[in-house]
């Protein structure tokens, strides 16, 4: 209890300082941060979809239907992360609204499009592409593991899988990513990935050795 | 005549006994005790904070009551609730069931149903509740600050006094942070460098351990500085406060860092063939290597802990 009341007499003087974001802005944001540590660690279905809508419902109070783009992109990026069909939701209708080139580039992007354009991507993402179209896989490997954000590297690896760009060591490469930051989700989609590549590639023991670490720490 | 009262009283009694009765069974039927009721099973790993009579909760109104508890053959605890018939309509074969447990206020099951048109839930099926507990969330993801508070108490005086302290760690450090900027500035030690002279080699020597000093005490009092809140807080974090000052100055000593990386490779080229300059030039190559990178993560860890000096933004992942 006293360190319930420490915290609340904690949140109220540290609200007093710093410049004030707007609450939907606020609330919008973390909602989308805990949707995010919560659909890659393997919360249930329906508590990451609340935090979700909860994020899309603030971001909706503003009518900035550029970051409501943005907040079902990062869905989808997240569903390509963890190896999932990726679902467009909302996105269709709120680009068809208020079209926004960066999102809809980005789109084309997670979809393995040769449309997409280098120079309307996130920064992080530029270097990637040409790789993720041509080269080796083993350049690719290298590649993403430059990729300082670790979700980044994820949603890149998921998007190199989609295009059947598959190596042993872009999965040994997702599966420490997933594994250095504990998301569980991701862990077990790469790892299951993993031993079928293994496995389709007749390497029994290590397609063997997979399975038994995934039976350990599955459900 | 005491025939006729004795039949007037009785069939007074009968009356009022038949209007209580229909009053009875009216507020009985208003209620819904005679409607059809339905009843469904729920599954958990835990009966913890589970309870007969916990109400059950559709878009805030409450559509029916947990009505028993049990616990089965492979301990798994089954939950019967029961659902009005004017209210089934939203239990669905798709819905899911959230215990929530917030902060303020009583424990209920949560029925959230995306299709009202879809198949209706089995009365065999058993879902499985989900449990969602706001106080645990809270506590969970408060930890980190809670520790963080207690340190707090213990180095809100220290720091404060610090801060007022013309001789304090701080201000020594804006102090060396700006002797070394502008001595690093001056083109004059990078010429002589070029020609070779060996004491401008031990003054960049002697600018560098200063550095790394400077980067090690700014460490120090970031560690300190990180357990630091309230009216303190503006002067540490705030527009005009100490971390964003040092947070510039080391942004400035990063970029003449870096000149001065570029301006020795081009030393190194034009002295590779002085064979005692090259040498100690390559000593301080290697050491000016380690101070940038020093440096660049002192840069990055005051960004992170500098809190709320942005507003969040929502970008692509």
């Amino acid at each position: 209890m006293s360190k319930i009341l420490c915290l609340l007499v904690l949140l109220l003087s540290l609200s007093g300082c710093g410049p004030k974001a707007a609450p939907w802005l606020s609330e919008g944001y973390q909602r989308l941060e805990n949707f995010k540590t919560d659909f890659l660690t393997g919360r249930p279905a329906a508590v990451t979809e609340a935090q979700f809508r909860k994020a899309a419902e603030e971001i909706k109070k503003s009518g900035d239907l550029d970051l409501l783009g943005k907040v079902w992109l990062t869905r989808m990026a997240l569903q390509i992360a963890v190896l999932a069909e990726p679902e467009e939701g909302e996105f269709s209708r709120v680009d068809a609204a208020e079209p926004v080139p960066a999102n809809r580039n980005f789109l084309r992007f997670l979809r393995g499009d040769p449309a997409a354009e280098e120079a309307l991507l996130p920064e992080r993402y530029r270097g990637v592409l040409p790789s993720l179209r041509g080269g080796t896989t083993s350049e690719l490997s290298v590649i993403i593991e430059k990729l300082d954000d670790h979700l980044s590297r994820l949603i890149v690896a998921g998007i190199a899988v989609r295009g059947n760009r598959e190596s042993e060591p872009l999965f040994l490469l997702a599966v420490e990513t997933a594994s250095r930051n504990g998301w569980k989700r991701a862990l077990l989609a790469w790892l299951k990935r993993l031993e079928s590549f293994y496995g389709a590639s007749g390497e029994a023991a290590k397609a063997a050795s997979v399975r038994r670490r995934i039976e350990v720490i599955a459900p | 005549m005491s025939q006729r009262i004795e039949f007037k009283v009785g069939l007074f009694i009968t009356i009022t006994t038949v209007l209580i009765m229909a009053s009875i069974g009216y507020v009985f039927y208003q209620k819904g005790i005679f409607a059809r009721v339905h009843t469904y099973t729920l599954s958990s790993k835990t009966g913890e904070t589970l309870a007969e009579g916990m109400p059950v909760v559709y878009g805030g109104f409450t559509i029916g009551r947990v009505s028993s508890l049990e616990l089965d053959e492979h301990g798994t605890v089954l939950i019967r609730f029961k659902i009005p018939e004017r209210y089934n309509r939203v239990v669905r074969a798709d819905s899911t069931f959230i215990l929530e447990k917030p902060l303020i206020g009583s424990p209920r099951i949560v029925v959230t149903t995306v299709n009202l048109t879809g198949p209706p839930l089995s009365p065999a099926a058993v879902p499985e509740i989900t449990v969602s507990s706001d106080i645990n969330e809270i506590i969970k993801r408060a930890q980190p600050i809670v520790d963080k508070a207690d340190r707090i108490m213990g180095s809100v005086a220290q720091i404060t006094e610090n801060l007022a302290d013309p001789q304090g760690e701080m201000r020594r450090i804006l102090r060396d942070a700006q002797k070394v900027t502008s001595r690093l500035s001056k083109q004059e030690s990078l010429l002589e460098m070029a020609v070779g002279d060996p004491h401008s080699v031990r003054a960049i020597h002697e600018t560098l351990g200063k550095l790394r000093d400077i980067a090690t005490r700014a460490d120090t009092l970031l560690v300190a500085a990180e357990t630091l809140t309230g009216r303190t807080g503006e002067q540490i974090y705030g527009q005009d406060g100490v971390l964003p000052l040092v947070r510039a100055i080391l942004h400035d000593l990063q970029g003449k860092l870096a000149k001065l990386n570029v301006a020795l490779d081009n030393i190194n080229r034009i002295s590779g063939d002085v064979a005692g300059s090259t040498r100690d030039l390559q000593v301080l190559r290697s050491e000016l290597d380690a101070v940038i990178i020093a440096v660049g993560d002192l840069v990055a860890e005051v960004d992170r802990k500098i809190p709320f000096k942005d507003k969040p933004e929502i970008k692509l992942p």
